[in-house]
């Protein structure tokens, strides 16, 4: 029984170490294959044929079915300027002009990653659906119900933002980190 | 049972661990992925999911801005042929992914200038000299994968149309 237990110790503690070996050599300690811009953060590796194991897994846990970095660049917001997560507790604001791209959109997910519900199906805003303004400044109200203009639900949980860029300019593929994006702005929060 | 023994085991469990999640970790999550796509239409036919939304979604981080057609495939017996219509004047790709999750290639609006696509998906390694005419050959890595096509809506006037559009694309073995 005390020699069971014993081998059962070793199988744990070695399945622990292998697991979180493993996560840290691939999600910790990965080379710098992500770049920030303001609150917005890419991936590079998003969509490429990696070259050693540990991007392969990385690749297929952070960005599985993205494409390319030529065909469509994906930033991501979780956070803002100041480093706190996105909470529907908070309205937010988008601003700046339209990114460099063919086309883009800004999309809202839950803490599941999951379009969130709202009443007017209000899941995103994008190149074909946002009203600018006459100098082609461009406001995105993020509320939990939507309201407000260009407006995002954000739900009444956790949220994070995807800003996809179809066909960017070759400027904006080759510095992803010096691009023009949207900036956010921090509203009113609620108890 | 000895110290060494003991730290041995865990050393070489800790070793097998982190070298079977390394390299089946892809492979698998690939898998699960198809698997999901897969339960839509089978392997080696056309899915036509509805426009993603709040009600519907399935598939994480999935645009709401897009129609999407799914082709689960497996070559490993017979080459796979994919057609597809292009839509004129929005954003349209069609993804080719194998199953070690790599975008091996991607075909948009703009690369396809014919107004379609037509090809034929082989095994890596197969002679091509079966290809249908008009179609162009590529070679998937692994013999299973997907192909996933994205066509923008890029106005809620034209849903219909490009819906229409969408529904044209088809895939199956030969």
């Amino acid at each position: 029984m005390k020699t069971a237990l014993k081998w059962l110790s070793a199988l744990v503690l070695g399945l622990a170490l292998g697991l979180g070996s493993l996560w840290y050599m691939t999600l910790k300690a990965a080379p710098a294959s992500s770049v920030r811009n303001g609150v917005w953060v890419t991936n590079l590796e998003a969509g490429s044929a990696a070259n050693d194991a540990y991007s392969r897994l990385r690749i297929a846990i952070t960005s599985i079915l993205a494409m390319s970095r030529s065909e469509t660049i994906y930033f991501e917001a979780a956070t803002d300027a100041g480093g706190e997560r996105l909470t529907a507790a908070c309205d937010y604001t988008l601003s700046g002009p339209a990114p460099d791209a063919r086309w883009w959109s800004v999309t809202a997910y839950g803490p599941n990653e999951m379009l969130i519900h709202s009443a007017g199906e209000r899941y995103s805003a994008s190149a074909a659906s946002v009203e600018s303004a006459a100098d082609g400044a461009i406001s995105i109200a993020l509320t939990p119900d939507g309201s407000g203009p260009n407006g995002i639900a954000t739900g009444n949980d956790g949220f994070i933002l995807l800003l996809r860029l179809y066909n960017p300019s070759e400027g904006l593929a080759a510095a992803p980190d010096a691009a023009r994006l949207f900036t956010l702005t921090k509203g009113s929060c609620r108890a | 049972m000895s110290i060494v023994r003991w730290l041995l085991a865990v050393v070489v469990v800790a070793a097998l661990t982190h070298g079977a999640l390394l390299y089946f970790g892809p492979s698998y999550i690939m898998s699960v992925a198809m698997g999901r796509a897969s339960a839509l239409a089978g392997v080696n036919a056309m899915a036509y999911p509805p426009r993603p939304n709040a009600a519907n979604n399935q598939i994480v981080r999935s645009s709401p801005d897009l129609l999407y057609n799914i082709c689960v495939y497996d070559v490993s017996e017979k080459p796979l042929l994919l057609t597809a219509e292009v839509p004129p004047g929005t954003y349209w790709s069609a993804a080719f992914y194998d199953l070690g999750t790599n975008n091996y290639r991607v075909i948009n609006d703009r690369q396809a200038t014919t107004g379609g696509i037509r090809v034929l998906v082989v095994k890596s390694g197969t002679p091509s000299a079966a290809t249908p005419a008009g179609a162009e050959t590529i070679a998937s890595p692994t013999d299973r994968g997907l192909v996933l096509i994205r066509t923008l809506i890029n106005d809620e006037a034209n849903v219909a149309a490009i819906d229409a559009a969408r529904q044209k694309a088809t895939c199956r073995s030969l």
